[in-house]
């Protein structure tokens, strides 16, 4: 039954839109809304992203335009955003004001279609419909259009549900091009950080490669048109997360990796683990919460539990999409799907935990119970990520046993 | 310290590529209340992406609950729904108060709110009150409404038992409010002036029941809320700032500080009476602050953005400062809403002020900051007040600048002391040696010089948006 309050994390519509349409660099969203919508959403971009490459805009509609509609600003917008950006895809994104008003905003854009040389489209956000992932999920679905026959190319593979402003996803991206490389393996195009003409090429990739669920519909589809097949994969934490992430694209690809490739790697992460082998003794067992979306959390307490030996006392899936099998392979006492921070922070307090694994929403309660929060699900709000630290792949995983430890040795009570 | 951090990022959404909407105000308001909780109407959607705070951008509303409202509700109405969600979020939260914050969907199905709260208030022990969206007009918005609204319902027409001598002071509760009235505090206390209440600084529920019991009000602007106190219990209402008129004075140095004093003392009746203490506070105020400025006396200053929003006429009438150069931006007066006349009337008197305090002061809008450099060395100037997070870049250019909107945010308070804290942050940055640091290698606009250029995009397309369709600022 549904509660009759809800305290919501961040997770429209709207929000998952603007994040999918950011991953396409020659993409300009525009919020066709009131300000709310625009200030909050521009917000959530600016400090979760790279402030030199802002790509959200608004009509500025306002109360008083329920009347005559959005046909005179959202003109006036579109033919600015494109004037200034020069974009290859220009998004109009319908809130709940324009919604409910019914504004005509297909017959807008198609009154402007000629005199924009680019393409312009709309999507339908009010705040009443979907979630975050329905909104990443259409966008990649809107994408899938423009998918073009190619020949397919051997060892060239697709990235598939990447979120170019989950913390540190820059760098996670240049380790996981880099561990591929070893073995010869390149990347073609990632859903999402690409440009819009490169989405036709998809088809090149002989493989798919899914990192979150997010994009299994874009997968499915792009199997059945064009014969691409596809791989589910775990996010490359830690040791075991890479191994894994390696395996699956090794039996996609059909191919054999070299193995003494990997042993070198682990052999690095081996002889620096050496160096602070107490504090490893000593964390392991800490009681932990990770509270964070879809299969990047539940692979994180993968790691968490398998390779630091941590006792994972709450799960907690606040968002993104996940499927029941995940959850139920994990090593962890209380695992919950739960959207209402209210719940999520009673929970939390109900567990005595040395450390929580969440986002800049998990700040406040983290104060109140005086433990450390360690920042690794979007959104992360209050830290900056511009150095090749990832926390993905072999080198991810000694940057992120660094900071746990740094983390819990230097913040926790 | 935070909010300076966040400032530039903060500029973004206030009147530059966007504007801070009615839920930021109206939540700032609700959470300026300590016990109180806000309960957004609407859906989940709407209010997931309210957390967000445009005024404190480094900081998140602690509770956003809502509704939850399905599209279902949009066709049928949510009365009830908002009523058993009203007990919950009392059960939940244990507030004194709950502001019921409206959205857009619930704004657009007019649901009869004013009935779900009294529906509501039968099952539970705390004040609920509701918030009209944008019906009652004021910057920021939102903002004004629902403390309009939480005065109007909580605080009814009767006779209320007088304190005597008493004042209430308001402010913003964002921008360092807790001690901005603290000196004049202070001095009221001193010559027998209570202060009933100061709005918002850890305020709670009762404190607003007591509202009423002062004899005056003492504000920076007459907001709506204020008419409706002074029209329902005939509180008059003192405005320390001159903004509306611009009559060259700013609420805050030694003399005009000294007049808000004495002007509420007038009030009170005891002006005479008090005028000895409040004159010898200023003039111990002023010996020290001339021996303070002996330094600055003479000392060539640009000013950004003139005398209207600045600490530029202290500068210049208090401590003797030569204003060489006056410089104008005036983008950001257009956004919000400023006409071009309008604008040229604050130049203009601007420059008139300038003058009885520099021979042939030179007056600059919209400069290259090439060419503003170059003036600025030609006039020989030794410091340039900034309005903005950009002393880097006239550091970088070898001139050394102090940051007025820093000391706005952190220092600027109505009193003696703040005068004179002002005039050691000023001799100590001329002091310094100006730093050519990192940021002053970055990328900036040539002409909105605190603007990297992908924000000058997001701008211009605001205020083509703004400028366009609506032939002014947006509002809401």
């Amino acid at each position: 039954m549904d509660r009759p309050v809800c305290e919501p994390f961040p997770d429209s519509k709207l929000l998952g839109m603007v994040r999918a349409i950011d991953g396409i660099r020659d993409a300009v969203a525009i919020i066709h809304g009131k300000s709310c919508c625009h200030a909050d959403t521009l917000l959530f971009k600016i400090l979760t992203g790279n402030h030199n490459d802002v790509r959200v805009t608004g009509s500025g509609i306002r109360t008083q335009d329920i009347s005559i509609g959005g046909y005179r600003k959202l003109p006036i917008a579109i033919r600015s955003a494109y004037e200034e950006f020069k974009p290859s895809l220009i998004a109009v994104l319908v809130t709940s004001f324009t919604a409910m008003m019914g504004d005509d905003v297909d017959g807008i854009i198609d009154g402007i279609k000629e005199e924009i040389p680019c393409r312009i489209c709309s999507f339908f956000c009010p705040g009443f419909l979907g979630d975050l992932a329905s909104g990443y999920e259409e966008f990649l679905d809107f994408l899938f259009e423009f998918v073009e026959e190619n020949r397919p190319e051997n060892n060239l593979i697709n990235i598939v549900g990447y979120k170019k402003d989950d913390p540190n996803a820059e760098a996670d991206l240049e380790e996981i091009k880099r561990i591929l490389s070893l073995d010869g393996v390149k990347i073609n195009v990632v859903f999402l950080d690409c440009l819009f003409n490169e989405v036709k090429f998809a088809t090149k990739a002989s493989l798919n490669v899914l990192i979150s669920e997010e994009g299994r519909n874009f997968c499915m589809k792009m199997k059945e048109r064009f014969g691409t097949p596809f791989v589910r994969v775990r996010y490359p934490f830690g040791i075991n997360g890479t191994v894994s992430f390696l395996e699956s694209i090794e039996r996609g690809l059909n191919v054999e990796f070299d193995r003494d490739i990997i042993e070198r790697e682990k052999g690095v992460i081996k002889e620096r683990l050496q160096k602070i082998y107490a504090y490893l003794e000593g964390i392991y067992g800490l009681p932990v919460a990770v509270i964070g979306d879809g299969s990047r959390a539940v692979d994180l307490c993968s790691f968490l539990s398998e390779e630091l030996g941590f006792e994972i006392r709450l799960l907690c899936i606040k968002g993104g999409k996940i499927r029941e099998e995940e959850l139920s392979k994990l090593d962890a006492e209380d695992v919950v799907i739960e959207k209402d921070q209210f719940q999520v922070e009673k929970l939390i307090r109900s567990k005595d935990i040395a450390i929580l694994f969440g986002s800049s929403l998990e700040k406040r309660i983290c104060r109140e119970l005086n433990i450390p929060l360690f920042r690794i699900f979007y959104p992360v709000l209050d830290q900056i990520f511009i150095t090749q630290r990832p926390y993905l792949g072999f080198a991810g995983t000694l940057n992120l046993v660094e900071e746990v430890v740094n983390a819990i040795i230097g913040e926790a009570r | 310290m935070l909010q300076n951090v966040y400032g530039p990022l903060s500029t973004i959404v206030h009147a530059m590529a966007c504007q801070p909407a009615k839920n930021a105000g109206a939540l700032t308001a609700v959470y300026g209340i300590k016990d109180a909780v806000a309960l957004i109407h609407g859906p989940v959607g709407c209010a997931a992406l309210r957390k967000m705070n445009s005024f404190e951008v480094y900081r998140l509303f602690p509770h956003t609950p809502c509704t939850a409202l399905k599209e279902i509700e949009l066709v049928y109405g949510a009365e009830e729904k908002l009523k058993v969600a009203i007990v919950e979020t009392y059960k939940r939260y244990r507030p004194s108060l709950i502001v019921v914050v409206p959205t857009c969907p619930s704004d657009m199905i007019g649901d009869d709110i004013g009935s779900a709260v009294r529906e509501a208030k039968k099952e539970i022990n705390c004040e609920v009150v509701y918030s009209t969206g944008e019906l009652i007009r004021g910057r920021p918005i939102g903002y004004h409404d629902v403390v309009y609204s939480i005065f109007d319902q909580l605080l009814e027409q009767r006779n209320y038992p007088k304190k005597k001598m008493s004042v209430n002071l308001f402010t913003f509760p964002v921008h360092s409010s807790e001690d901005k009235y603290e000196e004049v505090a202070e001095i009221f206390n001193e010559i027998g002036i209570r202060i009933n209440k100061i709005f918002f600084s850890n305020t709670k529920l009762r404190d607003i029941y007591e509202l009423p019991e002062a004899e005056l009000n003492i504000a920076d602007s007459l907001s709506p809320y204020l008419r409706l106190i002074k029209e329902r219990f005939k509180i008059p209402c003192y405005i320390t700032s001159s903004i509306e008129e611009h009559t060259e004075q700013t609420p805050y140095g030694i003399e005009h500080s000294a007049k808000v004093i004495l002007d509420v003392a007038r009030f009170f009746g005891i002006e005479k009476k008090v005028a000895p203490k409040v004159e010898k506070r200023k003039e111990e105020a002023k010996e020290r602050l001339k021996e303070e400025t002996k330094a600055l006396k003479g000392v060539k200053i640009a000013i950004v953005g003139g005398f209207l929003f600045g600490i530029g006429s202290v500068l210049v009438k208090e401590f003797g400062m030569r204003p060489s150069v006056l410089i104008y931006r005036t983008f950001g007066l257009e956004s919000h809403g400023m006409s071009k006349d309008s604008i040229k009337k604050i130049i203009d008197k601007d420059l008139e002020l300038a003058k009885r305090y520099e021979k042939t002061p030179k007056l600059l809008v919209n400069p290259r900051f090439e060419d503003e450099i170059s003036v600025l060395k030609e006039k020989q100037v030794e410091l340039v007040i900034t309005s903005g997070w950009d002393t880097f870049r006239y550091h970088a250019e070898g001139i050394k600048a102090f940051d007025s909107i820093k000391f706005y945010l952190d220092s600027v308070k109505i009193g003696f002391k703040s005068t004179l804290k002002l005039a050691e942050m000023i001799k100590k940055e001329l002091k310094k040696s100006p730093k050519k640091s990192l940021v002053s290698m970055l990328e900036y606009d040539p002409y909105r010089v605190s603007l990297h250029p992908s924000w000058i995009k997001l701008e211009r397309i605001w205020r083509a948006v703004t400028e366009g369709a609506d032939g002014g600022c947006l509002y809401g």
